[in-house]
């Protein structure tokens, strides 16, 4: 099976094929076994995945979620639900905000390269974790935290970066030079351990999920991927 | 605050069945694809939306970028997807068995997809968008979504074959 006939029949599957290929394809599948075959195989699979995601989707929607978009004069009585496991996806976006809002350093050309030979070496050969710091000669700690594809092409990776009392959190991608820091911002060494769920007004910015909304091409990458590129000095 | 308009908020509403199922393939499992869609519902609400955006492109687009702060919050890169949970019913021990299997082999079969195939068949084979609907939600060209998914249908279908030889 070549790409182009698997791109054909996939096409095809979506109904996205012009009229004139349709007609082509179709006559080929008549008299061509094995591509009928394929597209059997591929059928069973979108068949399979349906299931799946009927089966996902088996719950429904939950109440409490479908009331937040009731009509205004409702929904304005509405007290949005906490998450089920206390830390729902929006409550690290939401406290990193605030710790944009509360006046910490926003450094968003801040230079890896200048004071960061040590990070850059780190950034290059360190997997991303949830919990382990890695000490640095000079004394700092970080940690990155993920690796994503950036859309001018880089590699890019965030990172928590801690000296004494102080706490950093970043990004920064991978260019011809090395890694350089694209945008960093201070945040209390604390507050990402803590695991509170903290308000924020409405209109605070989180300079770093900002940047990575931006700037990356798709999700970030699994802990394999991530494991693969490192082995690969990240090409 | 910024707040949806009733046509933007009836859009939403119709949407969301779609974006649950969205937010069970991102995540693989239904107790965090229900938390990633309240976030992604209240995250739209807090932010708004643009008067000409598409409700549910940008819904699309919005819970995307949830499921990525959820990712650097936690790592959740690291472990593996939980399987689909039973349902409630079940008509009879071999009936459930089978589904079981087949689930657990598809699940297992989605998981090794990357996660751009992933979404790219999601969008487009269960959720019937157009190639060029999911290119504008992925913020990718038509011509990658085309290609992404034809890979994910090759994968797929070899994994889940491979799965019901066993």
């Amino acid at each position: 099976m070549t790409t182009q006939d698997l791109e054909l029949l996939s096409q095809y599957l979506d109904g996205e094929l012009p009229a004139g290929d349709v007609a082509r394809l179709e006559q080929r599948l008549a008299q061509e076994a094995p591509l009928a075959a394929e597209l059997r195989r591929l059928k069973q699979a979108d068949d399979a995945v349906r299931a799946f995601a009927e089966q996902g989707a088996a719950g429904g929607v939950p109440s409490h979620v479908a009331e937040l978009l009731a009509p205004v004069s409702q929904s304005a009585r509405v007290i949005p639900f906490p998450s089920r496991r206390g830390r729902a996806a929006v409550g690290f976006a939401i406290a990193a905000s605030l710790v944009a809002s509360v006046g910490l350093v926003l450094a968003p050309q801040w230079q890896a390269g200048d004071d960061g030979p040590l990070l850059a070496q780190a950034l290059e050969t360190t997997p991303s974790s949830a919990d382990e710091w890695l000490t640095l000669a000079d004394g700092r700690s970080l940690r990155p935290v993920l690796s994503f594809a950036g859309d001018d092409g880089r590699w890019c990776r965030e990172y928590q970066l801690q000296d004494g009392g102080q706490q950093w959190r970043g990004v920064a991608c991978r260019g011809d030079s090395g890694w350089q820091t694209e945008v960093q911002v201070g945040e209390p060494a604390d507050l990402d351990n803590s695991g509170d769920y903290l308000p924020a007004g409405a209109d605070d910015v989180d300079a770093i999920s900002d940047f990575i909304h931006r700037h990356a091409a798709g999700i970030p990458l699994s802990a394999a991927e991530e494991a693969r590129l490192i082995d690969q000095h990240w090409r | 605050m910024p707040s949806l308009n009733s046509s933007q908020r009836e859009a939403l509403l119709a949407e969301l069945s779609g974006l649950k199922r969205f937010c069970f393939s991102l995540t693989g499992s239904q107790a965090d694809a229900d938390d990633l869609l309240q976030a992604t519902v209240e995250k739209v609400l807090e932010k708004g939306m643009p008067e000409d955006a598409h409700p549910a492109k940008w819904a699309y687009r919005v819970c995307k970028n949830a499921w990525i702060d959820e990712l650097r919050s936690r790592e959740v890169r690291q472990r593996y997807p939980e399987q689909a949970e039973e349902p409630e019913s079940s008509p009879s021990a071999e009936q459930v068995a089978g589904r079981e299997r087949q689930v657990s082999a598809v699940g297992a079969a989605l998981e090794q997809l990357a996660d751009e195939q992933r979404l790219a068949l999601t969008l487009v084979a269960v959720e019937g968008k157009t190639y060029a609907e999911a290119a504008e939600i992925l913020e990718v060209p038509v011509g990658t979504i085309m290609s992404r998914i034809a890979r994910a249908r090759k994968q797929l279908a070899t994994t889940i074959s491979l799965a019901e030889d066993d």
